[in-house]
């Protein structure tokens, strides 16, 4: 019987290690260059182009909590809803592909700001711990069903 | 859905259009047989392929309506106007069984053996034929179109997600086209490069045309439906209307044309159900019984202009005023300082009706904002304008081109933004060199031009970006408001595909979308209609008016100033700009003195040269700047050490007088006192005459001038220039003198200022006219404005033979010289 496996692709930010499905990651991205956006929401880095597209760069760094004085090295280019969005990450580590039952139960002591878009977790190779991060969660806040984000 | 049954429904669906249009036709042509025949047809195919798909009652229905359509073309029967409104019926009834089994599926449970058995007593001659059409028959105008083959077959049905994709990437191409004639311009590319490259540009511009066409279509595809429309609410409403169409050829993309649908049945209906009077009441007007309800479509610089128009009863400006005080959006006060156009804006408000009943043809007043907001949505203006018991008219602004837009790149602190070309008029610089500074109207920046006051917004404060605004300001216009934008600099014009933002900034009003510069820069759009809700706040409409006219009468009179230092340790000095005729550089080698006057050879005359000391010795250096002025005979050069600056001077009423002689006063500039001098005062030196040509005695002098003004300055002012033709001023400084003293002299002209203290300029022509001696005695009326105010200047204006700015010196010698010879 086959193993159902998906593949998540592994990175390290601040120190911590992280995953994201591959499903819609498009793109990484190296030392960007991000334009300021005025009026913007505090965890929106600004935009960017990228062979055309307008990127809107989120600030993962801000939104996990975690230390964000480290200039910009590397984004993770998603796609969610028609949109291209950017995570500012330190850097990738590689992708991986595992199977349900390689992926255990969110521990309850994670960071809060972290267990909120926390889908699970697995040991890496070297046996470092990896949180699997859900982009959907993370994203959630700007879908266009949220009547919060159209312009009033 | 079976796509099958999607393909019938379509079909369907346009066919049922067709016949409506057959429909209306067949009325005014009853015996037309083409018309028939299309009708006929249309309904035997439908018929046809319900039987195949399985749709009984659909089948039925339209059978039974082919079967009429049958005696008709059988010549049994006979379009009347009771038997076309029973096939319209039928129509209908078609329309909503294909309606449902677009959403179901599945045919609705109505039944329709009233409908049917309707149609079979007509068939069957079981009617009476009340109207036997006794037309003349005219050489019908469809005959034509049996002889075309049907347009059917020559085009594909495409979906249309895919067409809006090739729109996508075509203009992409058209944007990488251009940033490649960029760089061919910039660098010297060999032929082999550049002749490709070329054809690669004409091609690309010819594929932008044809993509663009491929969703374009004519607006007559809509009208059609407005032909039914109007028909069916001359029916409802009682009234007699008529439908008229100009430029149904004119082309829109055919989502624009989606979007327009609705917001034009709205304004038709308001227009037939509110606009247009009944025919009795439109006689007694003395209009024609029928009311005309007007469509012209037309293209215009990159937009279709959509005028909707009536002739009837127009909106109610009173009615309108009381609906804003009941709904509690403005006071009483409030509302009636509003003009009429801004009165009328309110029409846009939500829930706003001026509609006391509300009828089953337009309903309560949800309407107008709603069309505002769809107009809006595709990128479009509305506006409005309305004559009492003459009619209303609407003007819809839609641009062309959804995909690329032209838009001003602006910098504000390092940083570039889109802003739309199409919504900005004009651009202004503000600073003390430039005829506009920046003002401040009840603590907001405002800048006034041509009369009118413009509310003004930082792009950095709605930004919040600190540091001090630029001097640069986008006049714009957006929902029929007038703004200014302030901005650090401008940049270039360039053309962009307008990308929506992502969810994460869609909720900043201020920006309408991103997009990616040649250079491939990003830049964020700005959306101008985001100042407009600010604007209301800014400055209630009502004020305007009252402040505006408060300015007026604070009458400032601004004049250019020429600042130079007559001396090297001299105080700056000043002239006004207007009697200046050149500023030249002359070799001080090349003045020569003769008999104690300096003189130098300039353009085949000898001018004389002054020093403002008045004495003969040239300046040690070796060039000489000098101002020369000409009094329409002489030029006389005056000898300065350094021509230092322009300055636009506002004088206001008190002046500083000063007893020298070689000044006509002084001005405060940036808290020094300038002194300006009197030129005549040097050409009397120079000439041992005065800047008068002519006698100095006050009663010989038969071409004398009254001047009327109760400001010193100005008595000093003008004087000299007037002299310049040969006349003689007198100065008053009220109505009354002018008055005393036209009781016993006599002159050729009045010039004169418009506000005094006691009785005014307008006073004194009114004196005059009702004079027989006097009333023919030209009057030129002084105005505080400038020369761009004066189309808007006062209705007094019309009792003066010239009305004209204080400053303007040539002008008013113009004017002078013709008024008095036409005396």
């Amino acid at each position: 019987m086959a193993k159902v496996q998906k593949q998540y692709l592994t990175f390290e930010l601040d120190g911590q290690r992280f995953a994201f499905e591959t499903t819609n990651v498009k793109d990484l991205l190296n030392k960007p260059n991000i334009v300021k956006v005025s009026l913007a929401d505090a965890d929106v880095l600004g935009i960017l182009n990228l062979r055309g597209n307008v990127i809107t760069c989120l600030d993962l760094k801000k939104k996990l909590n975690a230390s964000s004085d480290k200039p910009i090295s590397m984004m993770i280019i998603s796609e969610y809803e028609e949109f291209l969005y950017g995570f500012n990450i330190d850097r990738v580590l590689s992708v991986v592909n595992l199977s349900d039952s390689d992926i255990q139960n969110v521990p309850s002591n994670l960071n809060p700001e972290i267990a909120r878009y926390a889908t699970g977790i697995f040991y890496y190779m070297d046996n470092s711990l990896v949180t699997i991060l859900s982009q959907d969660l993370l994203f959630e806040q700007y879908s266009s069903k949220n009547v919060a984000n159209l312009a009033v | 859905m079976d796509e099958f049954l999607t393909e019938f429904i379509t079909e369907t669906k346009e066919g049922l259009d067709k016949i409506g249009d057959d429909l209306i036709n067949l009325e005014s042509h009853p015996e037309d047989e083409a018309i028939i025949g299309s009708i006929f047809r249309i309904l035997h195919t439908i018929k046809g392929t319900c039987g195949f798909i399985g749709l009984p009652k659909l089948q039925e229905v339209s059978h039974k309506g082919e079967n009429v359509l049958n005696k008709i073309r059988e010549k049994k029967l006979s379009a009347s106007k009771d038997v076309v409104d029973l096939i319209f019926e039928c129509i209908d009834t078609i329309k909503s069984i294909v309606a449902t089994i677009a959403n179901t599926s599945l045919e609705p449970d109505t039944d329709y053996s009233d409908l049917l058995q309707r149609l079979d007593d007509i068939a069957n001659g079981k009617v009476e034929i009340v109207e036997k059409i006794e037309k003349k028959i005219e050489k019908p105008k469809h005959v034509e179109n049996d002889n075309k083959p049907i347009k059917e077959n020559d085009s594909v049905r495409v979906k249309l997600a895919l067409l809006d994709k090739l729109i996508q990437e075509t203009s992409e191409l058209v944007l990488t086209r251009n940033q490649i004639i960029q760089l061919i311009k910039q660098q010297k590319l060999d032929a082999t490069f550049t002749t490709p490259l070329h054809r690669l540009n004409v091609i690309t511009s010819a594929i932008q045309d044809s993509v663009m066409k491929t969703r374009m279509q004519p607006i007559s595809n809509i009208l059609s439906n407005y032909t039914r429309l109007i028909r069916d609410l001359a029916r409802d409403t009682g009234k007699e209307l008529r439908l008229e169409v100009v430029g149904e050829e004119t082309e829109l993309d055919r989502q624009i044309l989606e979007q327009i649908k609705d917001p034009l049945t709205h304004m038709i209906r308001n227009s037939a159900d509110h606009g247009i009077e009944s025919a009795e009441e439109r006689i007694a007007l003395g209009k024609p019984a029928v009311g005309t309800i007007k469509i012209a479509a037309s293209h215009q610089a990159g937009h279709v202009i959509l005028k909707i128009s009536d002739d009837g009863k127009g909106l109610n400006y009173e009615k309108i005023k009381s609906k804003v005080i009941e709904k509690n959006i403005l006071s009483g006060d409030q509302v009636n300082k509003l003009s009429e156009t801004q009165l009328l804006q309110y029409i846009f408000h939500p829930g706003f009706s001026t509609a006391d009943k509300v009828t089953g043809v337009s309903g309560r007043g949800v309407g107008m904002d709603v069309v505002k907001c769809n107009v809006e949505n595709i990128g479009g203006v509305i506006e409005l304008q309305s004559k009492q018991n003459q009619g209303t008219v609407f003007t819809i602004k839609i641009p062309l081109t959804l995909a690329i837009m032209q838009v001003i790149v602006i910098r504000v602190q390092e940083q570039h933004y889109g802003f739309p070309l199409s919504n900005v008029e004009e651009i202004i610089k503000l600073g003390s060199l430039s005829s506009y500074k920046l003002e401040e109207l009840n603590g907001s920046p405002i800048i006034r031009i041509r009369n009118r006051v413009i509310p003004l917004f930082s792009l950095r404060k709605a930004f919040g970006i600190n540091g001090d605004d630029g001097k640069y300001v986008l006049i714009c216009s957006a929902s029929n408001a007038v703004f200014g934008i302030i901005t650090d600099y401008i940049d270039d014009i360039e053309e962009i595909v307008l990308k929506p933002v992502s969810g994460a900034l869609k909720k900043i009003d201020k920006y309408s979308g991103s997009s990616v510069l040649g250079n491939g820069e990003v830049i964020l759009v700005i959306e101008p209609n985001s100042f407009v809700d600010t604007l209301k706040s800014f400055t209630a409409a009502e004020e305007l008016p009252t402040l505006l006219s408060q300015r007026r009468h604070e009458q400032c009179y601004t004049t250019n100033l020429l600042l130079f230092k007559t001396e090297e340790n001299a105080p700056v000095r000043a002239v006004p700009l207007e009697m200046v005729s050149r500023l030249e550089i002359i070799n001080s080698k090349d003045i020569e003195v003769v008999s104690d006057q300096m003189v130098i050879k300039y353009k085949d005359t000898l001018m004389k040269l002054v020093k403002f000391n008045n004495d003969n010795i040239p300046t040690t250096k070796t060039e000489q700047d000098v101002i020369i002025f000409y009094d329409g005979k002489k030029m006389l050069g005056l000898l300065v050490d350094e021509v230092l600056d322009i300055k636009r001077h506002e004088f206001d009423k008190k002046v500083i007088n000063l007893k020298d002689e070689r000044f006509i006063s002084g001005a405060y500039i940036e808290d020094k006192v300038i002194e300006i001098l009197d030129i005549s005062y040097f050409y009397r030196n120079a000439f041992d005459e005065s800047f008068n040509q002519g006698n100095a005695k006050i009663s010989t002098n038969s071409k004398r001038v009254l001047l009327v003004d109760d400001s010193a300055f100005f008595r000093k002012f003008i004087p000299p220039s007037v002299a310049t033709l040969g006349y003689e001023v007198i100065s008053v400084d009220s109505v009354e003198k002018a008055i005393e003293l036209l009781e016993s002299e006599e002159f050729l002209a009045i010039i004169t200022d418009m506000h005094m203290p006691g009785k005014s300029g307008l006073d004194l022509v009114r004196y005059c006219k009702s004079l027989a001696h006097l009333s023919s005695l030209p009057i030129i009326g002084l105005s505080s404005f400038s020369k761009e105010d004066m189309v808007r200047a006062p209705e007094e204006k019309n009792f003066f033979d010239a009305y004209i700015p204080k400053t303007q010196h040539s002008k008013l010698l113009e004017t002078l010289t013709s008024l008095v010879a036409n005396g």
